[in-house]
This record gives C-alpha cells, sequence and structure tokens, in this order.
C-alpha cells in the first residue's frame, strides 16, 4: 500500500486497517512524517531504506534494480514464513514503483493472497497543485530516462509528465542525481517537438503541512541549468491546441460543430 | 521478528524521540484542520502550545524546510523506485 506524498493527510482508512493489523510492515518511506506514522500504526517496523542501493558501498547491490530485488527477496522470506505482511511505499504503491508489482507478482505465484491497494501518488498532487486536468487535452507519463532512450511518441497536443528526472540519463542505476548530460540530452530530445522557449515546469509536491509545493516555470532552454532533486516531476504543457480528426468525423458524420 | 528489524526500529525511535513534539505537532497539522486555522492565526504560540521547542519554532518560522525535514529523517535518496526497462511483472 502506500502512504501518498503527505503523511498522514494521505493514509487512506483501508491502508491504516491494514497497516494495524499486520504481523510485520516493511516500508519504504522517504518523506518526513512517514515512518514515525507508521510507527505508531505497527512498531513491527522494518525500514527498507537500510536496503537502498548504497552509492557509497555494494552492500546492497551494485545498482538500484540489485537493491530492489533484495527488497523484494526480504519481504518474500517473511510471507513465506506465514506472517501477514504490509508492505509500504510512498505515494501510489504502483505508480513508477518496480518491487511493489514484483512481490505481488512473486508471492501469488508462490500461491499466496496478494493485493495492492490504491493511493494518492506525486500525479494526483501535481492535478490539483497545478490545475491541470489530464481530461482537457489527454495526459502522457513517462519515466524520463525511458522517454530518452526508447521510441516512445511525443504528444504535443497533450501534457507531458516526466518521472524521474532527479536520476534522468543515468541507464547504469549506480547514480542519485542526474547523469552527466542527462539533463542536456532531456533537453535536446524535448527540443525536436517544442521550441527552445518553450515553458516547462519543474513540480515537486509538499511534503510537510507547513510548505508549499514546488512550482517552477522556466523555459525549455534553461533545463540544463535546472535544480533538480530526486522528488522533481517535469511538466511539458502542450504546445499547441488540439486539431480535430476531420476525416475521421467526416466518415462516421460527426457533427464538427460540436467539437469546436 | 528477524534482528534486523529491531535494529531499525531502534533507530527510528531515536530519531523520533530527539523531534517528538515538532512530529507531533507537524502530523496533527495534515489531519486537524482546527489547528491550522490556530497556527496560521498565531504560529508561535499553537507551536508553543504544543509544546515544540524554540529552536524548532524558529525553524518553522523562517521556512527552513530542509533542515526540518532533515531533523524528522527524510530521506529522499531512497526516493527512485522505477527502472527504464519496461519490466515484466
Ligand atoms: C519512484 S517514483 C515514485 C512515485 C510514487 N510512487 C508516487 O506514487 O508518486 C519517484 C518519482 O516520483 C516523483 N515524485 C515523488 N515525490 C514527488 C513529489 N513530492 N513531488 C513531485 N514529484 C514527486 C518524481 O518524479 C520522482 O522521481
Amino acid at each position: 500500500m502506500g502512504t501518498g506524498i503527505l503523511t498522514p493527510a494521505h493514509l487512506t482508512q483501508a491502508a491504516i486497517s491494514k497497516i494495524k493489523s499486520a504481523d510485520i510492515v516493511h516500508a519504504l518511506v522517504p518523506d518526513p512524517l512517514g515512518l514515525s506514522t507508521i510507527k505508531k500504526l505497527n512498531s513491527k517496523l522494518c525500514n527498507l531504506a537500510e536496503f537502498y542501493y548504497d552509492i557509497n558501498s555494494d552492500r546492497n547491490g551494485e545498482n538500484r534494480l540489485e537493491s530492489y530485488d533484495r527488497m523484494v527477496e526480504i519481504v518474500l522470506k517473511d510471507v513465506f514464513h506465514g506472517l501477514k505482511v504490509c508492505c509500504i511505499f510512498y505515494g501510489h504503491p504502483g505508480v513508477y514503483v518496480y518491487p511493489s508489482h514484483v512481490v505481488i507478482e512473486k508471492a501469488r505465484k508462490a500461491g499466496y493472497k496478494a493485493e495492492m491497494l490504491p493511493a494518492i501518488s506525486a500525479e494526483d498532487c501535481l492535478y490539483a497543485d497545478l490545475g491541470i486536468d489530464p481530461g482537457r487535452c489527454g495526459s502522457q507519463s513517462y519515466e524520463a530516462s525511458q522517454y530518452l532512450f526508447y521510441q516512445h511518441t511525443t504528444n504535443t497536443f497533450a501534457n507531458m509528465i516526466l518521472w524521474q528526472i532527479g536520476v534522468v540519463g543515468d541507464e547504469s542505476l549506480k547514480r542519485l542525481e542526474p547523469s552527466e548530460f542527462g539533463l542536456a540530452m532531456l533537453a535536446d530530445k524535448l527540443s525536436n517537438f517544442y521550441p527552445q522557449d518553450h515553458e516547462v515546469i519543474l513540480y515537486e509536491a509538499s511534503r510537510l503541512p507547513i510548505m508549499d509545493y514546488r512550482s517552477d516555470k522556466i523555459e525549455l532552454n534553461q533545463l540544463v541549468q535546472a535544480k533538480v532533486s530526486t522528488i522533481t516531476t517535469l511538466v511539458v504543457p502542450p504546445l499547441s491546441n488540439l486539431p480535430i480528426n476531420r476525416e475521421f468525423c467526416e466518415k462516421w458524420n460527426i457533427d464538427l460543430e460540436s467539437l469546436n | 521478528m528477524p534482528i534486523r528489524c529491531i535494529k531499525v526500529i531502534g533507530r527510528t525511535i531515536k530519531g523520533y524521540i530527539m523531534s517528538r513534539q515538532l512530529t507531533d505537532f507537524l502530523t496533527n497539522l495534515s489531519t486537524d484542520d482546527a489547528l491550522v486555522d490556530a497556527f496560521n492565526n498565531d504560529k508561535e504560540s499553537t507551536m508553543k502550545a504544543y509544546g515544540v521547542s524554540d529552536k524548532h519554532i524558529e525553524l518553522v518560522i523562517n521556512k527552513n524546510y530542509g533542515e526540518i525535514q532533515s531533523i524528522l529523517g527524510a530521506d529522499y535518496t531512497i526516493a527512485n523506485n522505477s527502472v527504464i526497462k519496461a519490466f515484466k511483472k
């Protein structure tokens, strides 16, 4: 399950009840009020942060992926011991989270019952804070490095949300910051579709009830110098209005007046 | 329970005790609108009433969020949990 982005405000009733009733809770939660909130609900807490990739040693594996795989093993060990295990990630547990999906799949394959509870993700906060409705002109959402290195299409009529720009360009999964040319690569790729002065937004949802969210509007040509952290999300607003697909509409006799 | 968990809990408790009032105050602030109103009306006295230390009150008033988060034990080095390759579940 997930804690949402601002704990405990975003914790659902269902999540609270699962945490309380678990034999053991495993949590990978970075935010300041996350672990203390969970601990109040259940003292049998195992902090998965202890097993996160350590940039200074190979104690938790050689890269992030290896450390996630270890976390999966650690959680599964308790499942296989017959414990009722609650595994918590921040935000939505299934949104841009590798180990949660893997642990559920493996537990089910081994014959155990496993479920994922939905929660509030950074994207949900983004829609609220920035006043963006994904239904207005559509939305596309990519892991930033995956957007660079694979053949994703770019829809300039819809919003684009790029996750993990704080480690963009690092195919080794060994860095906790963008690769040397990560932001330059991102600016390069985006400039194939958007003009240099296109406004993009560096977004960080608030993690404390006393704190504002970050919404820094910059031009695409300033992206290379931008200050990004491990929780920064990049929003690329649409370039132009959504044109009507006239050919399709005419074929199906759609009243174009109602679409204008 | 496995030993490793006991060790980890020990660390968490220590961090929590050192800043318990601030943690409790902010935790309640995130779910109690009456407290939010009181806070917006008079930040200092509202925090004082909660037993938040002068040092921590100053950090809040000065909006020193970086410091507050580190006191509370935030660790955003662990924030990225997704991989680049499309993965099969
Ligand atoms: C591994 S994903 C985890 C997302 C999380 N499971 C969720 O549901 O939001 C990490 C990425 O989420 C985004 N993210 C996490 N916390 C955020 C925040 N407070 N504000 C904006 N984006 C955030 C950033 O793009 C970050 O690189």
